[in-house]
């Protein structure tokens, strides 16, 4: 892990970020003096975290302050650590060490939409797959699957695939008919999807929740 | 003057192979809910980094299917466990049904 050179620089965009797309997903304007009120600190203290000039941002903000935020949020279903609000970056991986996988063998895969209860399918796919499973299908993205998928994605499942930490899964929730991408993590005796868009809530699986999980993603064939 | 001097360097470049410039990704990784990737100049020693969005715009064409294939496994492992991402075009063949 690294810490980014300057953190002051992140803190400011993160913490803007998130007011912003706390006021985007409640539809209700929602300022920075809200969360001075929230957080029962002085209204300044978050206006030199965020302001927009850099010799008026306070530079070395109190670690009970920077936790303070992140609670709040964490709280008010954001997914935010105070990693992500200093800047902390994930591990990168190397492109030029990969190792290419050699699959000889092309599968013809079923095809169907995100809306996976239409019986309707799209078609087949011929694809090479890294999985030998007979319970295979395709799931085509019909609109972009934030914040890396392009629509016309092409989403590789594999039913038979057994469910592993970190993993990217497929589900559909009893109250939408459309398939959701997810990421399954195992945290203790808990269960818990998590969205690839970091500012959406996450599923703590709950048997009430009626959410059907079709299966783990292997491959997609991302549009570009 | 100066486009004598253009002419002089392009036969140079062309001499010694220069030509062509290709960017590299050296790395992947996810920062602030964006995947960034950080690439290579061919004869610069720096690296920049890029968000995917502008690099699949830009520089992704350019790449062999060797990069490609590489570069998706690393964004795979990138976003999730045992993921591969590819990028080939994908025909779909409709279903025939009977009339």
């Amino acid at each position: 892990m690294k810490i980014s050179n300057n953190f002051t620089t992140s803190i400011h965009l993160m913490l803007r970020n998130l007011i912003d797309a706390k006021s985007t997903r409640d539809q209700i304007k929602f300022t920075s003096a809200q969360l001075a009120n929230a957080l029962c600190m002085p209204r300044s203290m978050i206006t030199k975290l965020t302001h927009p000039d850099e010799s008026k941002r306070v530079v070395n903000p109190r670690i009970d302050t920077l936790l303070k935020i992140v609670e709040f949020f964490k709280s008010d279903g954001f997914n935010i650590t105070i990693n992500d609000l200093l800047g902390i970056t994930t591990k990168s991986i190397d492109v030029q060490n990969q190792k290419i996988l050699i699959q000889d063998f092309t599968r013809k895969i079923l095809l169907h939409s995100f809306n996976f209860k239409s019986t309707k399918k799209l078609g087949t796919i011929d694809m090479k797959v890294p999985s030998n499973s007979k319970n295979i299908l395709a799931l085509y993205a019909d609109k972009d699957i934030k914040p890396f998928f392009k629509k016309g994605s092409i989403f590789i499942i594999d039913k038979d695939q057994h469910l592993e930490d970190g993993m990217l899964v497929a589900i559909v929730s009893h109250d939408s008919l459309e398939t959701q991408i997810k990421k399954y993590h195992i945290e203790g005796n808990k269960r818990i999807l998590k969205s690839l868009d970091h500012h959406v809530k996450e599923i703590v699986l709950m048997p009430h929740l009626k959410i059907e999980m079709i299966g783990a993603i292997i491959q997609v064939n991302a549009k570009t | 003057m100066k486009s004598m001097l253009k002419k002089i360097d392009k036969m140079f470049c062309n001499y010694l192979g220069l030509e062509s410039e290709v960017v590299l990704p050296t790395s992947v990784k996810i920062k602030n809910n964006q995947l960034t990737i950080s690439n290579t100049e061919s004869f610069k020693r720096h690296s920049y980094t890029q968000h995917w969005n502008e690099f699949s715009s830009t520089n992704f064409k350019q790449l062999s299917q060797t990069n490609k294939e590489k570069l998706g496994i690393a964004i795979g492992k990138t976003i999730a466990k045992n993921l591969i991402i590819t990028f080939e075009e994908i025909t779909i063949k409709m279903e025939k049904t009977d009339a």
